[in-house]
């Protein structure tokens, strides 16, 4: 009840100062206000006018008439057919009919796009799935990595920017939404057909497929950068068999393997390259995040801060301040007499790297900073 | 033949508010986008994606009270210029203002409301009026985008490039503000 009455107050508290404030506009406003507005202002006013009120009028009335089949009974449809075409491929037995009859079905219906893939051939074998990205987007590195049915790779870049690569064996449907997508596009990937959809916040997806697999990558990638990205897809060769014994590798922490004793740190951030021998001897994740390294008498220090607690940098008695650029953002290289520092910002945090080891290292240190799941061990 | 009338009938009255609407607030609206973005073109590209939002949510804007119509489409033309930083990778000190941790050092509950918000309903309206008229811009704005535009936290944590836990934050802790406003003030 608290919740709903401070609610009702603030709402009466804010329109009344959004009067008071009109009301100092109105009194500022001249005699004739029209008479300030710049004439191309008002012609591309009256542009856009014609534009979106007569395409408003036009959504308008597409929204009034009834569609001749409602999106509920288009699913249905969508899904018995996905349904019947299963079911018939799984039926056919003859040999002169098996073989590579693989198709990547696409459907398209408002709102979204189903992409699948039939296979009535065998099932490929259940060895691991090893399919890489050959590029990736400056900045994205790999968190996570699953080989449960076909394969997962989850790349970061920062906190908020996202690149998945799922690889599906056999029959499977996925459903990609369509909503806000400024293109949906057919294509050719691989020799293979694909659908290419990009969204207008800056999201992409592609789906294709081969003889045996469906390959879907999506994020906030630029058009440009997914289509490289798809086209970079490769088998890795040289991927060493898992020791079943061996517990698999978790995202971010070299070689490091959880056991009782280890700290998971969720939503950190962490180094993807420590120059040889370097160890941890110092963290916390609260208020602000900090490690310490140490490797005899070097020593390096990675500060995270949100941007609305750091500081400008003090760059006095700096030997060299330079400019540069670290995972895409624009940063600062410090170097004194006896450290160096490497400091950037993304849109929420600050970063400070801090180290006496050399400028090369301390940049290949500070590009290998990503987002994720971080292990201490004690 | 009568329906097309009437989408023109409709169509004209929308565009004479709209027109009213741009000639009256233009001014103001472009000193605001102005300020914010230090560049002319960019400014007028904001006032008019601001239009471009207005012509496709009509229904919305029809029904802010006409009092507080003035304010509200500079705090939309605010909200644009937000944006257009953001999306340039601005620091969020200076989208947001800066809603610093040590203004206000006041420990945030986990969840629920705050003994200092629900002392709020115990005081008398005029005075929390008051307190605030009081509270920096950043804090304002926060309630603003909520109570006044209407947002959803999904929709502020975005304009921020926040999380959305985190507009919680700023919510409690503007209403917490006002409190303790309220209470240098003696208005406790």
């Amino acid at each position: 009840m608290s919740e709903k009455q401070i609610d009702a107050l603030f709402r009466r508290i804010v329109q009344n100062d959004a009067e008071e404030e009109s009301k100092k506009l109105m009194e500022q406003r001249s005699e004739h206000p029209g008479d300030a507005v710049p004439e191309l202002s008002r012609a591309r006013f009256e542009k856009m006018l014609d534009r979106e009120l007569s395409d408003e009028h036009a959504q308008k009335s597409k929204k009034d008439r009834k569609p001749w089949l409602s999106k509920t009974a288009k699913r249905i449809i969508a899904a018995a057919a996905v349904f019947v075409f299963v079911t018939f491929g799984l039926m056919m037995t003859s040999e002169a009919v098996r073989g590579r009859i693989t198709q990547f079905v696409v459907s398209l219906f408002p709102g979204y796009a189903e992409v699948g893939l039939d296979n009535i051939d065998e099932l490929p074998p259940s060895d691991k799935v090893i399919y890489r990205l050959t590029y990736v987007p400056d900045g994205f590195r790999l968190v996570s990595e699953a080989h449960d049915v076909g394969q997962q790779l989850r790349y970061r870049r920062g906190k908020e920017e996202l690149l998945e690569f799922d690889v599906y064996t056999a029959t499977a449907v996925s459903q990609i939404s369509t909503d806000d997508a400024i293109k949906v596009e057919h294509l050719t990937m691989h020799g293979e057909d694909a659908l290419l959809i990009v969204y207008e916040d800056g999201f992409a997806q592609i789906a294709w497929s081969n003889e045996q697999y469906l390959f879907l990558i999506k994020g906030t990638l630029s058009e440009e950068e997914i289509l490289k990205a798809a086209d970079g897809v490769t088998v890795a060769e040289d991927y060493p068999e898992a020791d079943p014994e061996d517990p698999e590798e978790p995202a971010g922490t070299g070689n490091v393997v959880p056991d009782d004793s280890s700290v998971i740190l969720e939503d950190c951030y962490d180094l993807g390259y420590l120059p040889e021998g370097f160890e941890q001897t110092y963290w916390r994740k609260n208020p602000s995040q900090l490690f310490r390294y140490q490797r005899e008498k070097k020593q390096l220090a990675f500060l995270v801060l949100p941007n609305a607690e750091a500081e400008t940098p003090d760059t006095q008695n700096a030997v060299k301040v330079e400019q540069i650029t670290v995972n895409g953002c624009d940063g600062l290289l410090i170097v004194r007499r006896d450290r160096i520092m490497v400091t950037w910002s993304d849109e929420t945090d600050t970063f400070q790297l801090e180290g006496n080891v050399s400028e090369e290292e301390m940049l290949k240190i500070a590009n290998s900073v990503f987002y994720g799941k971080v292990i201490i061990q004690p | 033949m009568f329906f097309l009338m009437l989408m023109t009938i409709e169509s004209e009255d929308d565009r004479a508010f709209l027109s009213t609407l741009y000639e009256e607030n233009y001014e103001a609206m472009f000193r605001k986008a102005r300020s914010m973005l230090f560049d002319d073109a960019a400014a007028e590209d904001a006032v008019q994606d601001t239009f471009v939002y207005f012509a496709r949510n009509l229904d919305k804007i029809y029904k802010v009270p006409r009092s507080t119509l003035p304010f509200y489409v500079v705090m939309c033309v605010k909200r644009k210029c937000i944006d257009s930083l953001r999306s340039q990778k601005a620091r969020s000190k200076m989208i947001a203002g800066s809603i610093d941790n040590d203004e206000y050092p006041y420990e945030l509950p986990d969840d629920g409301i705050s003994v200092e918000e629900q002392a709020l309903l115990s005081i008398d309206a005029e005075s929390v009026q008051k307190a605030f008229s009081f509270l920096p811009e950043s804090l304002k704005d926060v309630l603003r985008y909520k109570y006044l535009l209407d947002m959803t936290d999904d929709e502020i944590a975005k304009l921020l490039g926040v999380k959305k836990p985190t507009v919680r934050s700023y919510m409690t802790r503007a209403r917490q503000a006002v409190y303790e406003i309220c209470k240098e003030k003696g208005y406790v």
